[in-house]
């Protein structure tokens, strides 16, 4: 009955459920890559370099003759992947100390606050960039590099959401139960508190992409010969001239991703909101 | 007062501003609505507000508009001045007549002709007059500014203007706190500045709109004196929009009682309240505990809610709820609005209502009242360390200076006084919420006061809490099944999914309610029903003690009634001790078997409820009973009123001695030098005044 509701608001607009198709998509595209790809993304064949999509290849091939459409296919691989894992990271780790930090206060909100604003005035591309280049070059290291680069914002919004809710008057009433701080952190503040979150999470999956294909654009983030789509768009920015689709293919891939994702995400925060629903 | 009255240099000469020499009856209508019909088109439903309400107000009269919330009241006074949001308000029908020829819903609802009524020749009061003002202007500021808009005067005509105007709203030394900004003011000051912005350009009609149910008894009682007074002296006409019959019963010439968008009842105030010829008015009537009450009087609520307004009833609106309906009443439409009397109509078709109070508490259901105490509290300190200039630097707030109290198992202590005096800080205190920093807390023998949060645990089952706001009290997030089963978790006081369930739902049964319900959310409820919920979870660990804070001013007269009944009904089947605190000493009265009334973080008089009633001794409590007013325009007639001089100092300005001296009437030298202690003068009836009591 609950979920219905839930689902019913979440799709009440047309473009959220386009956008759930794509993203969908994608997803699907990105699981059966060994098997939709046509050719291997990493083989080179230097006689077929940049050709123009064709019949044979769809989305033509780079300057090293390496198939566009499988290479994006598996691209999608490891954008996904990355921006999934990277945003679960950032997210939990920002609810679980955000929490902490909102409903204890005094000291535990000393440190990590502080903490926190030291993260934040370090621009996050260079905090990014610098992590990255700390832990060393691999996918796991690139998707740690995102993730704590997006956990200062999420403690922010995650600290100041428990402390307004920390103070109704269901959280006393939790209290006068008996209740433990355990309890009532779990079972009402974090419920109370965790949409905005979800939200931030849902559009960030974007911004992660982002991240990822800007480290991979800059050379720190995936290696050659690893598809990855932010590596494709770097590459093809070479030939933006003479070949434009290599860079605007996968760009193009990005837009549309970020776009779905900050979309749903927008629609997710409606429908988590019972009063918004209600009204809907 | 005769300078009082010339604030109106330029008009006091002119036609209409005829001091009420002449006889009420001979004065004009200011305002008459006729057949108004308001409805809000929203996307895919259409709410019919206001359905065919007709009205009027003479001059130099107050009219007082009653009912229940969600009846249209506000809603009929918005559309009459056209303030409504359009779209989504449409008002579909109807003419208002202002002040003989202006037909304000003939004027466009931003123009020119309007923009000049509102403001100047009729004004409005709302409730929140914090919200009202702007804080970044000084209140000097904001009231010339209509003066000069309105008025056309100078800055220093409308300085001395707005001085008159402060001064006619009895605030005290108006000149240097023209300048002052609005969070220097306390609520009812604050309140009283409205009065003096909404006086500002001599209105012909003044609203106000549920003005002072925001403040504490003796603030309303001194706002609505200052109105008033201030109506009668101007000659203005008042619309007192309210849900609290005490106060039109006091103060309204002339009453309109309003149900679902109708005004079923319209007659003098006398007559209503003596003589009520529809159900829904005597309905309400039984539904209020009065101050005069007998004890043994049972609240009679009318049972149901206000209906939908989605479509237009085609009988009688109160209908579904009207336990004196009679076979053409479902037969016939709904009944038009009929003369009964002088000025008085109705619309009902019974013409034999039974008017009686009803049932009286059974008598084989008394409670029993053991000698044991379950709670003692003894010298309870409270204070907050706060930093500020207001403060001088660094100090200790005193909030609690020295309470004694105790309870006994089974009985109502019903703990009165006016907001910021302390009431709730006790209540936290005895949670626990809020460590004291003095004094002992003895529940049951166990000293609360130094125990550790962990031990403190198993105890909280013990004492169980009831919020003031239904709203903010239930997490939206659960069912209310599982908000109720809670407890049942937490102490682990069930085992299996079956004993649970059974509990939840007999829990659900105790408080009236459908389990059917149990998997709805809190916002799909109404206020009674939440308020129901927060007491089925507060029963639920089977505690001994419940602390119930203002239970019920956050709801409706009728449910109200409910509640109270309620809680009473478990009382009897329990044997549950009550905390009560309320600022409604109607509804302590009701419900409380003693007393207790606290000024300023002390006790200053606790006895037995009769006892404190019939024979108040502490002057404060007499100024507090005096503020309340009773339904009743006869009785209200012949009380007298004590009134409250100025308002209760906040706890950093603690007067030396006792704290309600410089308030009191009676105080003498001492009364500033020693704090007075509470000394029992009969069996049961302490009072801290050396003065009235030695």
């Amino acid at each position: 009955m609950k979920d219905k509701l839930f689902f019913s608001a979440l799709f009440a607009k047309k473009i959220v459920i386009v956008c759930t198709v794509i993203l969908g998509l994608f997803v699907l595209a990105a699981v059966f890559a060994p098997v939709l790809a046509p050719y291997d993304p990493a083989a080179i064949s230097l006689k077929d370099k940049e050709v123009a999509p064709c019949l044979a290849h769809l989305l033509g091939t780079d300057s090293l003759g390496r198939d566009v459409l499988s290479r994006m296919l598996y691209g999608a691989r490891i954008s996904l992947s990355i921006s999934l894992v990277s945003v679960l990271i950032g997210g939990i780790s920002g609810m679980v100390l955000g929490t902490l930090a909102g409903y204890f206060g005094g000291v535990v909100d000393m440190v990590i606050s502080r903490c926190a604003d030291a993260l934040i005035s370090i621009p996050p591309i260079i905090l990014t960039i610098a992590i990255g280049t700390a832990l060393g070059q691999s996918t796991l290291n690139i998707m740690i590099a995102v993730g704590i680069s997006s956990i200062p914002g999420n403690i922010r919004m995650m600290r100041a959401k428990v402390l307004s809710v920390k103070e109704r008057d269901f959280v006393t009433a939790a209290r006068v139960i008996g209740e433990d701080n355990k309890w009532i952190m779990l079972r009402h503040l974090i419920p109370n508190c965790i949409s905005p979150l979800i939200i931030s999470v849902a559009m960030s999956l974007g911004g992660a992409i982002m991240a990822e294909a800007t480290l991979s654009f800059l050379g720190i983030g995936i290696q050659p010969p690893n598809p990855a789509w932010g590596t494709m768009v770097s590459d093809g920015m070479r030939y933006l001239e003479t070949k434009p689709y290599l860079a605007l293919i996968p760009g193009f891939a990005i837009m549309i991703i970020v776009l779905s994702f900050n979309i749903v995400g927008d629609a997710l925060r409606d429908a988590l909101d019972p009063r918004i629903r209600g009204n809907s | 007062m005769a300078e009082k009255m010339n604030i109106n240099p330029e008009e006091n000469t002119g036609n209409q501003k005829i001091q009420a020499e002449t006889t009420r009856k001979e004065e004009k209508k200011i305002i008459e609505v006729q057949n108004l019909k308001t409805e809000f088109r929203m996307k895919r439903r259409t709410v019919y507000a206001v359905n065919g309400v007709s009205y009027y107000v003479k001059a130099g009269e107050i009219v007082g508009v009653v009912g229940e919330s969600g009846c249209g009241k506000s809603v009929t006074q918005m559309s009459s001045l056209q303030l409504l949001l359009s779209p989504p308000a449409k008002i579909t029908e109807g003419r208002v007549i202002f002040d003989g020829d202006k037909d304000i819903l003939s004027y466009d609802n931003d123009g020119e002709e309007i923009r000049s009524l509102r403001g100047a020749e009729i004004a409005m009061i709302f409730q929140e007059p914090m919200t009202s003002l702007n804080p970044v202007l000084t209140i000097g500021e904001q009231i010339a500014e209509s003066v000069r808009l309105h008025m056309g005067l100078d800055k220093k005509e409308a300085r001395k203007r707005v001085i008159d105007l402060l001064r006619l709203v009895n605030i005290p030394d108006p000149e240097s706190r023209y300048g002052q900004y609005p969070h220097e003011f306390s609520g009812g000051m604050c309140q009283r500045i409205m009065i003096a912005m909404a006086m500002a350009c001599n209105p012909k009609l003044l609203i106000a709109d549920e003005a002072t149910t925001a403040l504490d008894v003796t603030t309303q009682a001194q706002i609505l004196e200052t109105l008033q007074d201030v109506v009668k002296k101007t000659n203005t006409a008042l619309i007192i929009v309210t849900h609290n019959l005490g106060i039109v019963a006091r103060y309204a010439d002339r009453i309109y009682v309003m149900y679902a968008g109708r005004v079923i009842e319209s007659g003098r105030a006398e007559d209503i309240f003596k003589n009520p010829q529809h159900a829904y008015t005597i309905g309400l009537l039984n539904s209020v505990p009065r101050l005069d009450d007998d004890k043994t009087r049972t609240l009679v609520p009318i049972e149901g809610m206000p209906p939908n307004l989605q479509k237009v009833s085609e009988h009688c609106p109160f209908l579904p709820r009207c336990t004196q309906a009679l076979p053409e009443c479902s037969a016939n439409g709904v009944p038009v609005i009929e003369e009964r009397g002088c000025e008085h109509f109705a619309a009902c078709y019974n013409r034999n209502l039974n008017k009686a109070v009803h049932a009286s508490k059974d008598v084989l259901e008394t409670k029993t009242v053991s000698e044991e105490h379950i709670l003692e509290i003894k010298g309870l300190h409270m204070g907050f360390r706060v930093k500020g200039k207001n403060y001088g630097g660094k100090t200790t707030l005193k909030i609690l200076d020295g309470v004694d109290l105790y309870l006994r198992k089974g009985e109502t202590l019903g703990l009165v006084g006016e907001s910021g005096c302390g009431k709730t800080t006790v209540a936290k205190c005895i949670l626990r919420l809020y460590t004291p920093t003095g004094g002992s807390i003895l529940f049951k023998g166990t000293d609360l006061t130094g125990l550790r949060e962990k031990d403190l645990r198993p105890c909280r089952k013990n004492i169980q809490f009831i919020f003031q706001d239904p709203f903010g009290s239930l997490d939206p997030r659960q069912t209310i099944g599982d908000i109720v089963g809670e407890p049942l978790k937490v102490h682990k006081l069930v085992s299996g999914k079956e004993a649970y369930n059974n509990r939840v739902k007999e829990l659900f049964e105790m408080v009236g309610l459908d389990y059917a319900m149990s998997s709805r959310a809190p916002h799909e409820l109404s206020g009674g029903q939440r308020q129901r919920i927060g007491i089925a979870r507060a029963l639920a660990s089977e505690p001994e003690l419940i602390i119930c804070d203002e239970p019920v001013s956050a709801l409706d007269v009728s449910v109200q009634a409910q509640i109270l009944n309620l809680l009473e009904g478990i009382q009897r089947k329990t044997g549950i001790s009550y905390l009560f605190i309320a600022h409604d000493l109607s509804v302590v009265r009701h419900i409380s078997d003693r007393i207790a009334v606290m000024y300023l973080g002390r006790i200053v008089e606790i006895a037995d409820c009769d006892q404190l009633y019939n024979n108040p001794v502490h002057p404060y409590t007499k100024a507090l009973l005096s503020a309340i007013p009773i339904p009743d325009p006869e009785v209200e007639k012949a009380r007298e009123r004590i009134p409250l001089l100025g308002e209760m100092p906040s706890v950093s300005r603690r007067p030396e001695g006792c704290s309600f001296h410089p308030r009191c009437t009676f105080a003498c030298d001492t009364c500033s030098r020693k704090v007075p202690e509470l000394v029992e003068c009969e069996s049961g009836h302490l009072v801290a005044c050396p003065v009235m009591y030695k």
